[in-house]
C-alpha cells in the first residue's frame, strides 16, 4: 500500500509546479536531511581545520580552543551519518557501501573517506592527545567511570615524558595527515554534487573547493560560538588570552569568509555570463523560490554583513566587548548563512526541472522521518553529544594554561 | 664528479662539457620514455575514439528508435507499461510517458503530458496562433555511457551485456543518487519497494523473445526496438536510414533511444 | 621502544580492527557478486523471471486466427491485438477463465475509447484519420459504423 498522505502531497505539488517538468519529478528526491549532511560535515571539516591551525600551524593563541573545536569536529562527525542513513529507502542495506563499492561513484567512496576520517584522524588525534587526562582520570574518578577510562587507557599508565612526547609526536603526523583528509572529506561531499551533469546548478568543478571553503566558515563560526558559550557557562569573562583567542579567530573567520564568498560570486557570475540553456529558468528560482534563502539570508545576512561586521573591526579600534558583541553576531550569522547556503544548492538544485521548462516546488512537512523535527533533532544531537564529551573529556585544563598565568582564574 | 678536477678552470670547463654533453643525452633518453608515456594514454584514447561500438562485438544489443512523425499521443504506450511492470497507477511514477509540444507562432513553447497521456490531451486553446505541434515519447534512453550506473554507490544498478540499465531491487539501498544522475527524468523512487525504478526495456519480455509492451500496442509503429548487432533488424535499419538524433548529446552519455523528426525544442 | 607500549597496543587494535573488516566484507559480499559486472549477477534472473502480462501478437493468432485475417486486409492490419483488448498473457494461458479475459475495450465508452486515437488533435500527424466527435454522428456508438477489426465503412 502506497501511503496515502504522500499521495496527497503530491497531488498538492501538482497544483504549484510552473511550466513543464518530467513527470517524475513531482517528488523532490533529496529532502532537508540532505541538506544537513553537507552542513554538518561541514562543520566538522571547518572545525579541524581550525585545530590543526593550532597544532600543525602553530598560532598559539588559538591555543585555548584547540581541544574544544577538536571535540566540537568529532561530535558532529559521530552524528554526520544520521541524516543519509535517515533518508535512505533501505537502512538496513546501508553496510553495502563498504562490502560492495562501486569505485566510480562519489558516494561510494565517501564511505571510505568518512570512515578513515573518523578512525584514523579524529579518534587516533582526541586519544593521543587525551592520553595523560584519560589515565589521570582512570585512578582519579569513581567506580563506573573509572572503568571507562580504563578500558580506553588499553591498560597503559605511562605517563612518562618520554610517552608524551611521543603521544605529541604522533598527534602532531596525525594532524598533518589530518588537513588533507579533512578537506578530502568535504571536497568529497561537495563533489557528490558537483559531478551531476544532469542538473547543472550543482554541476560545476567549483563545487568541492566552494564546499570546502564554506565548510571552513561554517566550522570556524562554530567553534567561536561554542566556545564564546562555553566560556560564559562556565562564568569567566573572555579577556587576556581568551579574547587574543577569539581575536585570532575572528581573523581566519573574516579571511576565509571573504576567500568563500568570492568562490560563490564567482560561480554565479560565470553561470550568468555563460548563460546556458538553463539559465532562463534558473533566473526565474532565483527570483521566486530562492529569493529568500538565498539572496537574503545566505548572501545578504549569512556573507555581506558579517563581511562588514568582523572587517569594520579589524580596521576600527573598538572596545573589547564591542568586539566579542560583534564577533558573536557574526558567527551566529554565519552559520545560518551556510545553512541556507546548503539549502540552496540541495533543495535548489531540484526545483529546476532537467526539461528546462519548469519548477516545481518543496514543502517541509512538521512531523515525519523527513520534517522539521527529526532535522532539529538531528541539529541538536551533536551539541548534546559535544556537551556529553565535554564532561567526560574537559578540553580546559591543559590548553587553558597560558590564561591561568595572565588572568590567573582558577580552573574548575 | 666534477669536484675532483675543479681545480683547473680548463679542465672543469671540458668536465663541463662532457658532462653536460652526457646529460642532453640522459635527457633526451629520459624524454624519449616520458614521451612514450604520455603518448601512450594518448593513444589509447585515439585507438578509444575510432573503437568499433559495443553492438559490433555482442550479440544481441539492444536499442531503440522511436519516429516522432508517428507518435498520435493515444498514451497506449504509457498504460501497457504500468500494467506490464506493476508501475503505481497514481500519476507520479512513470517509466514511460508521452510529451506534448505545442509552439506557437510568436515561439512560445507549451509542454504536457497530464498522467503521461495516459487518459489523452485537453484540447489546444488557440489552434490558429500554433506554428506547429507534435507528440514525444519519453523512455529510459539506453546511455551507453550511463551517468545513473556510475553514480550508484552499490553497484545496484548496472548495465547489462546486452547493453540494457537494470536495477537490483534486492540490493539498493535507496539513496536515490541515480535519480538525480539521471539527465532524462526517466527513473523514479518507488513508493512501496522504497528502492529507485525505471524502464527496463520489459528485460522479462525481451529475453523471451517478445517486444516490450510499450512497443507491442503501439498502434502505428512509433516504437522500433529491436537488435543493434543485427544489421537488418528493424532498428538497425531504421537509425541507420533516417536522420536521427539523441536527447542532450552534449552530456555525452550516449543513448541508444534515438529520435526521428526530433525539434529542436525537444529536450 | 619502552615507552610506546600504548602504541603498540593501539596498533594492534587497528591491525584486529581492518581485519576483522576484510574477513566481515568478505563474509556479507552476496554469492554471485561481481561474476560479470559489479553487480549481482543473480539480478539478471530474478528480473527475467518476471510474469509476461502482455503476450504478444503471434499468441492471439494462434486461437484467433479468423480476426486476424480480416484484420490484415483493413486499415487496422498493423495494430496488434492487446493494443486495444488490453494484457493477455493470463487468458492465452487459461482461455476458458472468465476472470482473465482482456476487456481493456469494455472499460470506457466506445466513443471515448476509440476517440483516444481518432479524435480530433492538431498535434497528431496528418496520416491519421481523425473526427470531431461533437460532429461526427455524436450520439451513436462508433461500431454503429465502423467494425473495430476492419473499420472500413462499405459505400
Amino acid at each position: 500500500m502506497i501511503d496515502s498522505h504522500l499521495i496527497n502531497e503530491f497531488y498538492e505539488a501538482l497544483e504549484r509546479v510552473s511550466g513543464y517538468i518530467y513527470p517524475n519529478e513531482i517528488e523532490l528526491q533529496w529532502s532537508v536531511l540532505i541538506v544537513l549532511y553537507p552542513y554538518i560535515t561541514g562543520l566538522v571539516a571547518g572545525a579541524f581545520i581550525l585545530a590543526s591551525l593550532v597544532r600543525v600551524f602553530k598560532v598559539d593563541e588559538m591555543a585555548p580552543a584547540y581541544r574544544l573545536a577538536l571535540l566540537t569536529s568529532l561530535a558532529f562527525l559521530l552524528v554526520a551519518p544520521m541524516p543519509l542513513n535517515a533518508h535512505l529507502g533501505h537502512p538496513e542495506r546501508a553496510y553495502e557501501i563498504l562490502v560492495t563499492p562501486n569505485t566510480n561513484s562519489a558516494m561510494a567512496m565517501f564511505g571510505f573517506v568518512y570512515l578513515w576520517y573518523l578512525t584514523i584522524v579524529l579518534l587516533l588525534e582526541v586519544w593521543f592527545d587525551y592520553r595523560k587526562d584519560i589515565v589521570i582520570l582512570s585512578k582519579t574518578k569513581p567506580a563506573p567511570l573509572r572503568w571507562f577510562y580504563k578500558i580506553l587507557t588499553l591498560g597503559v599508565d605511562d605517563i612518562s615524558p618520554r610517552a608524551l612526547a611521543l603521544d605529541d609526536k604522533i598527534g602532531r603526523a596525525i594532524t598533518v595527515i589530518g588537513v588533507p583528509s579533512a578537506v578530502l572529506l568535504h571536497g568529497y561531499v561537495g563533489f557528490i554534487f558537483g559531478s551531476i551533469k544532469a542538473i547543472p546548478w550543482w554541476s560545476t568543478a567549483l563545487m568541492p573547493i566552494i564546499f570546502l571553503f564554506s565548510a571552513m566558515v561554517s566550522g570556524i563560526a562554530a567553534v567561536m560560538v561554542i566556545y564564546m558559550f562555553s566560556c560564559w557557562l562556565r562564568g569567566e569573562q573572555i579577556v587576556g588570552a581568551r579574547m587574543k583567542c577569539v581575536d585570532t579567530i575572528a581573523r581566519y573567520l573574516l579571511v576565509s569568509l571573504i576567500v568563500s564568498f568570492s568562490l560563490e560570486a564567482l560561480e554565479m557570475i560565470q553561470k550568468a555570463y555563460e548563460a546556458e540553456e538553463h539559465y532562463d529558468i534558473t533566473v526565474v528560482m532565483l527570483e521566486g523560490m530562492l529569493y529568500l534563502s538565498m539572496l537574503v539570508v545566505q548572501v545578504f545576512l549569512g556573507s555581506i554583513v558579517p563581511m562588514i561586521f568582523l572587517g569594520f573591526v579589524r580596521i576600527a579600534n573598538v572596545h573589547e566587548r564591542v568586539r566579542k558583541a560583534v564577533y558573536a553576531v557574526s558567527s551566529l550569522l554565519i552559520l545560518l548563512g551556510v545553512l541556507a547556503m546548503r539549502w540552496n544548492v540541495v533543495i535548489g538544485g531540484q526545483f529546476v526541472s532537467k526539461s528546462f521548462r519548469g519548477i516545481t516546488t518543496y514543502k517541509l512537512g512538521i512531523a515525519g522521518r523527513e520534517g522539521l523535527l527529526s532535522a532539529a533533532i538531528i541539529l541538536i544531537l551533536p551539541v548534546l553529544i559535544l556537551a556529553v564529551l565535554v564532561k567526560l573529556f574537559p578540553p580546559w585544563e591543559s590548553a587553558d594554561k597560558p590564561t591561568e598565568a595572565t588572568a590567573g582564574d582558577p580552573i574548575s | 664528479m666534477n669536484g675532483k678536477r675543479g681545480h683547473s678552470d680548463t679542465l672543469t670547463l671540458s668536465a663541463g662539457r662532457d658532462f653536460s654533453r652526457r646529460r642532453f643525452f640522459g635527457v633526451l633518453t629520459r624524454a624519449a620514455a616520458v614521451w612514450g608515456l604520455l603518448l601512450n594514454p594518448l593513444k589509447a584514447f585515439a585507438i578509444r575514439l575510432h573503437e568499433s561500438p559495443p553492438w559490433r562485438k555482442k550479440k544481441p544489443y539492444w536499442g531503440f528508435a522511436v519516429d516522432i512523425d508517428k507518435c498520435i499521443g493515444c498514451g497506449r504506450c504509457a498504460e501497457a507499461c504500468k500494467v506490464e511492470n506493476d508501475v503505481p497507477r497514481e500519476p507520479f511514477w512513470f517509466r514511460t510517458w508521452v510529451e506534448r509540444y505545442v509552439i506557437r507562432k510568436d515561439g512560445e513553447v507549451e509542454v504536457d503530458s497530464p498522467n503521461a497521456g495516459i487518459d489523452g490531451f485537453p484540447p489546444t486553446q488557440s489552434p490558429e496562433t500554433v506554428a506547429r505541434t507534435f507528440f514525444v515519447p519519453k523512455l529510459c534512453n539506453l546511455c551507453e555511457k550511463s551517468p545513473c550506473v556510475q553514480v550508484c554507490p552499490v553497484g545496484a544498478t548496472f548495465k547489462t551485456e546486452d547493453g540494457v540499465v537494470l536495477i537490483d531491487r534486492d540490493y539498493c539501498i535507496g539513496c536515490r543518487y541515480c535519480i538525480q544522475a539521471c539527465p532524462y527524468g526517466t527513473r523514479y523512487f518507488h513508493p512501496t519497494l522504497h528502492v529507485a525504478d525505471k524502464c527496463n526495456m520489459c528485460y522479462h519480455r525481451i529475453t523471451k523473445g517478445l517486444k516490450p509492451a510499450c512497443v507491442e500496442v503501439c498502434p502505428t509503429g512509433a516504437r522500433i526496438f529491436g537488435d543493434l548487432s543485427d544489421p537488418n533488424s528493424e532498428v538497425s535499419k531504421f537509425s541507420s536510414e533516417n536522420r536521427v538524433n539523441v536527447l542532450k548529446p552534449h552530456l555525452g552519455t550516449q543513448p541508444k533511444l534515438v529520435y526521428k523528426g526530433m525539434d529542436k525544442e525537444v529536450r | 621502544m619502552k615507552n610506546a607500549r600504548h602504541v603498540l597496543r593501539l596498533a594492534a587494535i587497528l591491525v584486529v580492527g581492518v581485519t576483522s573488516f576484510i574477513v566481515v566484507r568478505r563474509l556479507l559480499v552476496p554469492a554471485t557478486f561481481g561474476e560479470i559486472g559489479h553487480y549481482r549477477a543473480a539480478a539478471i534472473e530474478q528480473i527475467k523471471s518476471k510474469p509476461v502480462r502482455h503476450a504478444g501478437a503471434d499468441a492471439c493468432v494462434d486461437c484467433h486466427s479468423d480476426v486476424s485475417d480480416l484484420k490484415s486486409t483493413s486499415k487496422h492490419a498493423g495494430i496488434h491485438c492487446e493494443s486495444c483488448h488490453g494484457p493477455g498473457a493470463a487468458h492465452a494461458e487459461d482461455p476458458d477463465s472468465a476472470d482473465a479475459r482482456p476487456t481493456r475495450h469494455l472499460a470506457q465508452p466506445r466513443r471515448l475509447f476509440c476517440g483516444a486515437c481518432h479524435s480530433e488533435s492538431i498535434s497528431r500527424p496528418p496520416f491519421m484519420r481523425q473526427v470531431h466527435l461533437e460532429i461526427h454522428y455524436p450520439k451513436q456508438p462508433c461500431t454503429d459504423c465502423h467494425q473495430s477489426h476492419h473499420p472500413e465503412v462499405e459505400k
